[in-house]
């Protein structure tokens, strides 16, 4: 196998560890800050994804399908905490089974209004086709997600290592009743989490579909796939979840090229070793 | 509350109304298709095709009034033996006919033999189901998995192919395609280069396409179905493989449903199967303009099927004047139907199993919309072409032999 081989595998794996960072990261912090294990994760996706669809066959504008998946995606998200989520707060066997079913419910209220045809969202014209360098072929697009998963990535964790809401969070995560108890309103932090872990997967939303397709089921596709990312990673850590995505995104891809057969067997192969190893996972804390 | 009791009124009188159009001049069919999960679009491109063809024809059959009942088997096994046992025992239908999944077909095959009634799958393809697990109420409309494969195999090594790869979802319906394809490929002297087999579902086609063998072949044979086979189509583009290595398949790879949503990137794809909306006759031409004016989308080799079963039920109910109390003369009707299909001409083989002509299909771009257009048409093809079918039967199955391919 050539150089050029595995610069495109690698390339391939990154492309796929950002997307799974962008859902991962939200899944990640939620449950660190509030132990809210989140099935409906996966729901913000397919949400987004959707929304993202409509939006674009209305305005043909690629942004502005993000940003409205983001914002529909954040009030969905924002909602569902407030009305279900914080009603069985500390149950964590009814939080597990109250999010699997509202994932069931807008999974089944997708296929009601969008249909149960696989979709594919337009891209901008310029990002439409492929680089080439000497043999070297790579779709722009692709470029285009792994250039945007490190951006988010820095930017969040600029906002979590530098800014008071940031502080905020990481004392939440660490030790949520004490941050209570010095008067901050918790309930809000959590809002605002949730808000915008949900925003951030409706925005993957629309850049996975716009590179994979947005179908029925997409949502338990990529809801295992964060899953493995936030065991490996360690559950509430940011650092984790980009380190998982990007493990998982290269096993992913390298177990395919080299062991087709053992395709699904080479993402969660690491989970379980991880849970039997390591149970808080590399950066989570016991 | 006085409403409540008129409401309860009007509820009883339309009941009664209804009761008294049962048992005699009534005939129950039950359609199974998936509503839910990854073949959701296929179910319902299956659904429209029975009602097409149901409300084309009143929904009367000599005489009496049909009732199609549809249900919901999600896919799943068990739930199709649910759903089975609810048509037979509680419904009481004559025919149970739908099927997507292959593993559905196979899950309620037992019980149906057992109870002697007819079932007719639309979608459903697994080869065993028409060869092995043949029974005499077991009948296929739509084509055994590697009925089309075979002639196409001969066909692209008539056409100048000499090498291939194969890439496939790894189970029983990409086993069979592909396998189809590489027998009798390989047997007029063409070599297999490579074969893949990805899981289905496959979210990234990315890492398989990266390792394909280009420079050693001269086409992919590629089948995929359903959202596997958009994902599929547009990455094999975005990674400039297209201009590089021609790809073909079966055509679920481009049914006519999913083609809007490959665009550009399916645009010179050459495929096989018995039909797409393109075959030129004068009952497609009106199946298609009715069908496109009744649910505005075109029609697929799914909805063909579908139509096709209905028709073919239709035909045995008109044969027999309505009376179906004998199963095994039934089972007989049915297997003696033949009519121009939508495809063209339509009948059962020995193993109840369709003849067909079998169309090769380039895709096409056509007064502004995508087409599989018809390129070249190999007549009267069964699923065991040109073997015999105990010999064919002997030969084993493609799933074992899958990872023989390539010598």
């Amino acid at each position: 196998m050539s150089t050029a081989f595995y610069t495109i595998q690698i390339m391939n794996g990154l492309s796929l560890a950002m997307l799974l960072f962008l859902i991962a990261s939200g899944l990640s912090v939620i449950f660190g800050l509030m132990r809210i294990v989140n099935l409906a994760h996966g729901s913000f996706y397919l949400l987004g994804g959707y929304i993202g669809l409509t939006t674009l066959a209305h305005t043909d504008n690629f942004w502005l399908a993000i940003l409205a998946a983001a914002v529909a995606v954040a009030v969905v998200g924002m909602l569902l905490q407030r009305l279900l989520l914080q009603k069985v707060e500390g149950n964590e066997l009814g939080q597990v089974l109250m999010s699997f079913g509202v994932l069931l419910v807008i999974s089944d209220f997708c296929l009601w209004y969008w249909g149960g045809l696989p979709r594919t969202l337009s891209r901008p014209e310029f990002l439409d086709g492929s680089m080439r360098i000497n043999a070297l072929v790579f779709p722009k697009y692709r470029l285009a997600l792994i250039l945007t998963g490190f951006v988010v990535a820095l930017l969040i964790w600029l906002v979590i290592e530098r800014t008071k809401i940031g502080a905020i969070i990481r004392a939440g995560v660490d030790d949520g009743e004490m941050v209570r108890g010095i008067g901050i309103d918790i309930r809000m932090v959590f809002l605002i989490v949730f808000g915008v872990g949900a925003a951030l997967a409706g925005a993957a939303g629309v850049l996975g579909g716009a590179m994979l397709g947005i179908y029925p089921g997409a949502d338990f596709e990529v809801l295992l796939q964060a899953f493995a990312v936030v065991v490996i990673g360690g559950l509430g850590s940011l650092r984790g979840a980009f380190v998982g995505s990007l493990l998982i995104g290269f096993s992913d891809t390298i177990g395919k090229a080299l062991m087709p057969e053992l395709a699904m067997f080479t993402v969660f192969v690491p989970m379980v070793a991880m849970l039997v190893i390591r149970p808080e996972g590399l950066f989570g804390r016991a | 509350m006085k409403r409540m009791i008129i409401a309860l009124a009007a509820t009883a009188a339309v009941v009664l109304a209804a009761a008294p159009a049962t048992a005699q001049d009534k005939i129950k069919i039950g359609v199974m298709t998936p509503n839910t999960g990854p073949f959701a679009a296929i179910g319902e491109d299956v659904r429209n095709g029975f009602k097409l063809f149901f409300d084309e024809v009143g929904n009367k059959a000599a005489g009496k009034t049909i009732e199609v009942i549809f249900e919901d088997t999600q896919a799943k096994p068990d739930v199709g033996i649910t759903k089975a046992k609810k048509f037979i025992e509680s419904d009481g239908v004559s025919f149970v006919s739908g099927i997507v999944s292959s593993s559905v077909a196979y899950a309620v095959r037992d019980y149906i033999v057992e109870k002697g009634v007819p079932l007719i799958l639309s979608v459903a393809s697994a080869d065993g189901l028409t060869q092995q697990l043949a029974a005499p109420n077991i009948f296929r409309t739509n084509s055994s998995g590697s009925q089309s494969s075979h002639p196409f195999g001969k066909w692209l090594f008539d056409n100048g192919y000499k090498k291939v790869i194969l890439m496939a979802p790894g189970y029983a319906m990409g086993f069979e395609q592909t396998g189809g394809i590489a027998r009798t490929f390989t047997d007029a002297g063409g070599k297999i280069v490579q074969a893949i087999y990805p899981p289905l579902g496959t979210a990234d086609y990315a890492p398989f396409l990266s390792s394909l063998k280009v420079k050693e072949a001269d086409a992919l044979v590629a089948v995929f179905a359903g959202s596997d086979a958009i994902k599929f189509v547009k990455q094999y583009d975005e990674f400039g493989l297209k201009s590089s290595l021609p790809l073909v398949g079966t055509s679920l790879l481009t049914d006519d449903m999913i083609l809007g949503q490959q665009g550009n990137s399916a645009i010179g794809i050459t495929t096989a199967s018995h039909y797409s909306g393109a075959v030129e006759s004068p009952v497609n031409a009106k199946f298609v303009q009715a069908y496109e004016g009744k649910f505005k989308r075109p029609p697929n080799l799914y909805s063909e099927g579908a139509y096709v079963a209905a028709k073919v039920m239709y035909t045995a109910i008109e044969q027999l004047k309505g009376d179906l109390s004998d199963k095994a003369k039934v089972n007989k009707a049915i297997s003696a139907v033949s009519f121009e299909a939508p495809r063209g001409k339509f009948r059962f083989d020995s193993y109840n199993s369709p003849i067909n002509d079998i169309y090769v299909f380039k895709v096409q771009r056509k007064n502004g919309a995508l087409i599989n257009a018809p390129i070249a048409k190999i007549p009267d093809v069964s699923q065991f072409y040109t073997w015999d079918p105990k010999t064919y039967m002997a030969l084993p199955p493609y799933r074992d032999i899958s990872e023989k391919w390539v010598k």
